[in-house]
Parts: C-alpha cells; sequence; structure tokens
C-alpha cells in the first residue's frame, strides 16, 4: 500500500508541473503557421486581420498578399469572440508585434455570446497570465463549474501537445501567414435552403462589446487604423429576422464605437457580392474558395478606394 | 450520483471512512445504508420497488428451503421467480412485446395501435434480477440454504458499486463475507486502487474519448466515407469494451476497497481465439449465468446434436434479450449462436503464432461485425450501416480526412486520432502482458510503471464531460 501511495503522489506531482509547465511554456514549442505565435514571430505586420472562422474560411491569403502593399496576416480562430480579440490583441502588442492597419470580424453572433473560449488553440498560443484573465472574464459571465477550470488548464490541447511534431505539420500544411489555403467547394442552392438557421440570441453582450471598446483603444494608444469588416452570409442569412435584430444592433454600436475613434465599418452588403449565389458558400456563414476570391478582391478594391 | 462515475467515487471515499471506523460485524449495516442513500439519489420510488422485489426473493428462498417436498420446491421457486420476471418485463419488455405484436397484427392486416407505457426503468433492474433468480435457483438445486438474514441479503442485492453494470455476483460468495464480517486487507486494498485506477482508464481515457466519434458516425453514417463506417464500428468495439469492463473494473475495485472480493468480469476478450474462448472471456458473470441458469437446465451439451443446438441458441437469444428491448440485439444474440454452434471445441488448442493472430483476428472482426447490429438503432440501420462501410469504402486521400474529421469537426482532429492509436496501443501492450505476458500465470495486479502510465492519462486525458456508462441502460 504504501509503495502505491508513492506512487499515486508522484503521478499527482508530475501531473501538476507538467500542467504548469504547459500552461507557461507550450506557447514556444516550435511555432505553426497560423495563430499568435506565428503572427508574433513576424515582429512586424503592415495588415492584420483578426477574427473568427469568417475569416478564416472568408479571406483569401493570396489575393491579400497580392493586393495590399506589405505583409498581411490572418489571425483566425473558431468563435473567437470580440473580448478575446481585444485581449489577443494587447498580448501581441505586449509582445512587441508592430501593426499597421487592423481588420476586425465583425460577426453579430460572436457579439452576442457570453465570454468562453471556444478555440483552445488560443491557450497553446499564450502565457499563463493570459489564461488566468481569461478565466476571470468566463467566470465573471458564466456559472463556471471544476470541470471547465480542469478542462482549460489541465487537459485543454494535450492531444496536440502529444502528437505535436505531427498535427503541427499536418495543420501547418493548411495555412499561410494565417490564412486558409485549403479549397473548399461550394454547394448547391438545395443544400443551402436545407440548412436550418442559426437561431437568434439574447442580444449583445456587454464584454463583446467592451471587447471592441478596447480594441479601439488600443489601437489609438498604438496609432493603428482599424477596419471593422463583415464578411459575407448566405442570402437566407440577411432574410432571417433573428439574425437582422443582432446585425443591426451589432452594426449600430459598432458605428457608434468607430464615431468615437477614427475607424470605419464594411459591411458585405456594400459590396457588389452575389450573396444568392450557391457556389460561393460551403454553408449559411462560410465562404468557399470561390467565394473566398471574389469577395477578398471585392474588399481589396473598396479599401484601395479608402487609400 | 448514479449518473456520474467520479461522484460514485467522491460518494465511495467518505463511506470509506465511516465503514473502517465501525466494527466489522456491523460494517454490513453500513454497507447497506450506503447502498440505500445511493440508490435513493436516483429515484425513491425505485428503490421501494427494488426493495420490494429483493425481500420478496428472500421471502420465496426461506420457503424453497423449507418444503420437503419437490413439487413445493419447484411451485416456491416459481412463485419466486415469476414476480421477479413479471416486474422485468413490465419495465424493459412490454413496449417491445406490444411494439411487435401490433406489427405482426399489422401484416396480417389487423391495424393495431401498440400499447406503450411511459415508464422509467428502474436502474440496474437487469442486474439485480439475475442476481435473485440465482439466488432462488441456487437454493432450490441444492447449491446453498437460503439466507437468514434480511439485511445481509439487501446488502447483496442492493450493494452499491454493483448496481448499475454489475458484475452479477453469485450469492454464495458475497453472503458468505459478510457472514465472516467485512476486514481491511491491505493486499486487497491495494488491488481495489489498482483496478480503479485501470478501469478508469478504460473508461475516460479511452471510451469516453471513442464515444463522440462513434456516436456522430453510426448517427448518419451515409454523411460519412465508408471508411469512416469501419473506423467507426471498430471503435465501438473498443468503446463498448473500455466502458463496460472500465465499469466493472472499477466496481470490483470499489467492493476491494470496502473489503469484498469479487470474481473477474473480463479476461481480455479481445485475444479471444474463436467464439466460445471469447465467451469465457466477455462478461463473465452474465455469460456464467446464462450457462448455470439456462444453457444447462435445458439440457446443456449432454443432449442430441439437434437438441443442443437449440440449447445454444436459446441461450444466446436470452442473452440478446437480456442487453435490451430491440429485435438488433435478439439479432446479435443470435449471430453468436450460430457462430457458437459452428465453432470448433478445440480451437484453442495449442497453435503457432501466426495461427494464433490470424485466429485472433478473425474472431475480432466477426464480434466487430455482430456489435454494428447491437450498436444500430434498428434492424435497417444496421444493414444500411453495413452497405455504406463496404460499398463506400475507399482509401483515398480526402476519404482519409474525412474519416478522421467526425472527432472534432476541425483542424484538431488528427491529433485526437493520433492520441486515440497511441492509447488504444497502451491498452493492447497491457493486455498482451496479461494473456502471454508476465501477468498470464498471475493474480490481477499493476505494476509500477502501468500506474504511473495510467494515472498520468487519466488525470492529463481523460474526458471527464461524459460520464454515462453504456452497459447501465441494460
Amino acid at each position: 500500500m504504501k509503495q502505491i501511495g508513492k506512487i499515486l503522489a508522484g503521478v499527482l506531482v508530475a501531473v501538476l508541473l507538467l500542467t504548469g509547465i504547459k500552461n507557461e511554456y507550450a506557447r514556444l514549442l516550435p511555432v505553426s503557421s497560423y495563430g499568435m505565435q506565428a503572427a508574433i514571430k513576424k515582429k512586424s505586420v503592415d495588415h492584420l486581420f483578426i477574427g473568427s472562422s469568417m475569416f478564416r474560411q472568408g479571406l483569401s491569403i493570396d489575393v491579400l498578399e497580392e493586393a495590399l502593399k506589405g505583409n498581411v496576416y490572418i489571425l483566425s480562430y473558431n468563435g473567437n469572440q470580440p473580448a478575446f480579440m481585444a485581449m489577443e490583441l494587447e498580448y501581441m502588442l505586449r509582445e512587441g508585434l508592430e501593426i499597421g492597419t487592423l481588420y476586425v470580424d465583425l460577426y453579430p453572433y460572436t457579439a452576442a455570446a457570453t465570454p468562453w473560449i471556444s478555440d483552445t488553440k488560443i491557450l497553446l498560443d499564450t502565457d499563463l497570465g493570459f489564461k488566468l484573465d481569461a478565466w476571470r472574464l468566463m467566470n465573471e459571465y458564466n456559472d463556471t463549474k471544476l470541470l471547465d477550470f480542469y478542462e482549460l488548464f489541465v487537459t485543454a490541447n494535450n492531444e496536440q501537445i502529444l502528437t505535436y511534431p505531427i498535427h503541427n505539420r499536418l495543420v501547418s500544411a493548411q495555412f499561410r501567414s494565417g490564412g486558409n489555403i485549403l479549397t473548399p467547394g461550394g454547394q448547391t442552392k438545395e443544400h443551402l435552403d436545407s440548412l436550418g438557421m442559426l437561431g437568434g440570441r439574447d442580444g449583445l453582450q456587454e464584454a463583446q462589446i467592451e471587447g471592441y471598446k478596447k480594441i479601439l483603444e488600443l489601437a489609438r494608444e498604438h496609432g493603428i487604423k482599424v477596419y471593422f469588416i463583415e464578411t459575407p452570409k448566405y442570402e437566407r442569412m440577411y432574410q432571417d429576422s433573428d439574425y437582422m435584430e443582432l446585425y443591426e444592433a451589432c452594426r449600430n454600436k459598432v458605428e457608434e464605437l468607430t464615431e468615437l475613434i477614427n475607424s470605419e465599418v464594411i459591411l458585405a452588403q456594400e459590396l457588389t457580392f452575389d450573396f444568392g449565389d450557391p457556389a460561393c458558400f460551403q454553408d449559411l456563414i462560410h465562404l468557399s474558395t470561390e467565394g473566398r476570391t471574389l469577395y477578398t478582391e471585392l474588399l481589396c478594391e473598396r479599401l484601395e478606394v479608402e487609400e | 450520483m448514479a449518473s456520474n462515475i467520479m461522484l460514485t467515487l467522491l460518494f465511495l471515499g467518505v463511506v470509506l471512512v465511516v465503514h473502517y471506523l465501525a466494527p466489522p460485524r456491523d460494517r454490513w449495516k453500513l454497507l447497506l445504508t450506503a447502498s440505500l442513500i445511493f440508490y435513493a439519489s436516483a429515484s425513491l420510488w425505485m428503490l421501494l420497488l427494488t426493495g420490494v422485489s429483493a425481500c420478496w426473493s428472500w421471502f420465496a428462498g426461506g420457503r424453497i428451503e423449507e418444503v420437503h417436498t419437490e413439487k413445493g420446491k419447484r411451485g416456491w421457486l416459481l412463485f419466486g421467480i415469476l414476480p421477479l420476471l413479471g416486474v422485468l418485463f413490465v419495465f424493459k419488455y412490454f413496449n417491445f412485446f406490444s411494439a411487435s405484436v401490433a406489427s405482426v397484427l399489422a401484416l396480417t392486416g389487423l391495424p393495431a395501435a401498440p400499447l406503450v407505457l411511459k415508464l422509467m426503468l428502474p436502474l440496474g433492474i437487469s442486474y439485480y434480477t439475475f442476481k435473485m433468480i440465482s439466488y432462488l435457483a441456487d437454493i432450490y438445486l441444492g447449491k446453498r440454504g437460503s439466507e437468514p438474514h434480511v439485511g445481509y441479503y439487501l446488502t447483496y442485492v442492493l450493494f452499491f458499486p454493483q448496481i448499475l453494470s454489475g458484475p452479477i455476483e453469485r450469492s454464495e460468495s458475497f453472503l458468505e463475507q459478510l457472514h465472516r464480517g467485512v476486514y481491511y486487507e491491505g493486499g486487497l486494498f491495494a488491488e481495489g486502487i489498482q483496478r480503479i485506477l485501470l478501469g478508469l482508464f478504460k473508461k475516460m481515457v479511452i471510451a469516453n474519448r471513442l464515444g463522440g466519434y462513434v456516436d456522430t458516425v453510426f448517427a448518419s453514417p451515409g454523411e460519412y466515407p465508408g471508411l469512416a463506417a469501419v473506423m467507426a464500428a471498430f471503435f465501438y468495439s473498443f468503446q463498448l469494451y473500455c466502458d463496460f469492463s472500465g465499469y466493472s473494473d472499477i466496481a470490483i475495485g470499489m467492493g476491494n476497497l470496502l473489503g469484498i472480493r469479487s470474481r473477474q468480469n473480463f479476461r481480455c476478450p479481445y485475444f479471444a481465439r474463436n467464439i466460445r474462448d471469447f465467451w469465457n472471456r466477455w462478461h463473465i458473470s452474465l455469460s456464467s449465468w446464462l450457462r448455470d441458469y439456462v444453457y444447462i437446465p435445458l439440457g446443456g451439451s449432454r443432449v442430441s446434436q439437434v437438441k443442443r443446438g437449440r440449447n445454444v441458441l436459446l441461450t444466446f437469444l436470452a442473452s440478446g434479450l437480456w442487453h435490451g428491448d430491440n429485435w438488433t440485439f435478439v439479432m446479435w444474440g443470435g449471430i453468436h449462436g450460430v457462430w457458437n454452434l459452428f465453432s470448433r471445441k478445440k480451437g484453442v488448442e495449442a497453435a503457432g503464432t501466426v495461427r494464433r493472430i490470424w485466429q485472433t483476428l478473425v474472431t475480432f472482426l466477426g464480434i466487430t461485425l455482430g456489435w454494428v447490429f447491437f450498436r444500430a438503432e434498428s434492424l435497417p440501420a444496421a444493414v444500411s450501416y453495413l452497405r455504406r462501410a463496404v460499398l463506400g469504402f475507399s482509401l483515398s486521400m480526402a476519404d482519409i480526412q474525412n474519416s478522421i474529421l467526425p472527432f472534432t469537426g476541425d483542424n484538431t482532429c488528427a491529433a485526437y486520432f493520433l492520441t486515440v492509436c497511441l492509447f488504444l496501443l497502451l491498452l493492447f501492450l497491457y493486455e498482451w502482458g496479461q494473456v502471454y505476458g508476465k501477468g498470464k500465470d498471475q493474480e490481477f495486479s499493476l505494476s509500477g510503471g502501468w500506474m504511473v502510465v495510467m494515472g498520468m492519462s487519466v488525470a492529463l486525458f481523460g474526458v471527464f464531460g461524459a460520464s454515462g456508462f453504456l452497459y447501465a441502460q441494460f
């Protein structure tokens, strides 16, 4: 029994040590071609796009690199929320990243979500201090449980770390400068019409609006020009009252904020994009390769006009 | 509490402290109280039903022993068992029976809406009913006397570590231990910890990790490549094994910590070299129960070939039905029954390494095929699943990618897939050691190295969110 007790105690100590090391130092693993660490490694980015999978699937890195002057980087995490985008921006600036122009994802559903880290890659890219701040934020707005804490601090990303040499190579091959280089095809109208809508939410979340504000404040502090960008959604989304209610609220709020600080909003509907072309969409909210290329070209034209 | 293993373990921790503070002779009282609390935490009326069933079977057991005529004994045996089976039938099989009768009537042109009872299945009903039946049958067969102490008997039926998913412990060894008094034994306590660790590894690290993938692909196999259907079938084999044997290990381990010894319920079943060998290794407490109380009473193998075939088939059909109220389980039992009939008796005797590996692989493949019926929602769903697995199978790069994707649905799927493979390899190495290596002829034990590996795996790779047990639904 004594020996078993010693072994179990040893296991506990080892687990605590490994967990501590992971949370502080996993960010130092060889850099991938996406995420915050890859951006920080560049030291300076002329055009930084920060957002959710809307940006991952909705922006073509090929078109951006060709059309915009200077280097481009797309920082996208699944379901990335404004509150965390602000923290990510702050973290990267603190780590010494210089940013010329910042493009922020304007996706109403993330602005309506209660703060939660929806992509654990964020945890893999940051230090313990970031994680503790993120936990405090989540704790403030959610009824968090011990299991949530355990999953975020102890078990999150262990699979990726265990298989890092293979996993990182496989996933990094899908990105260049944070931009997705996979080429997903479009859908048929029948398929897109058969998909269920994403439903309503309980309005915008205070923490997310604070996130937008903080992004603007950081941008002002560091002299960064900011654009809020909405990627196109399939036409059914713009006919959905639940979505449009959120959309209007989010747009009004962000426009209100941009009046205070030098920044601009570019909505998808301002561009001559065909929202009803099923070939341009993978689903109701994500663009296909064709849609991504067309939209990014239109966006760059618009940005050139701005300049 | 009953549906969450971590809460159950916490509850065990509290029980343990009080348990060993009480004098050995009185510890059964604590075990009974803890079991009552545990069961009541799920539902009070379930506890009432189970308590009444247990008291009835205890009473009937006493009568079987008291009467002196064969006719009287048999009468009390039937009188004791029939209400138990009746309760089991009403709660577990009535709706299935009613729907099946309605389907048959519909085929003959007589439309009849099935009568549906909306009843919640009492926790562990299949397990404790079989425990009570074996108790009564053993008294009738003269294998044991009736238990004079109703408290001991209730402790046996309701013993909380085993009420949820077994093992179906026989009364003789359990009650004998209570009569002797429950004592602390260092060796048994250590074995209990090791068993719980092994069980948590199987359940939390492997079964829970595979559950999401299996559920996703089985829910809509048509949306995934044939390769995904093949992978999900194999993964389900491992999920089911790790879930159920993991729970058995935890349940036996919890009993060990409380000073109760139990028989092993699994012995590395996927190392079986034929179907008979498999049933000597899989859910041993159920297969031996069916052998002793169904197969042998039917005549066993000491009858003509035709009757032996009938007995085997009936036993396996009963095994299928025990698992649930669906034709898929009957089909699964039928497949195993027919396969068993054609399996050679001495197939597991001496053979070279290559032949041994071949036999093991073929057996595993057949068992996996059977699990598809076991897992599917209906017989047509099982057939369509198998069609998808065969006709949609290819090893193109796109199909490989799309077959791994259901693990997480995003770009972390490869990491999850590789991690699953790694843990299955670890389990294979551990069990290989148990079957062919150092552990072959030894009592159960986990070496220090394995304890470190499994302990760290549970802590760092355990999937704690999904904590239900597959076999608890049976």
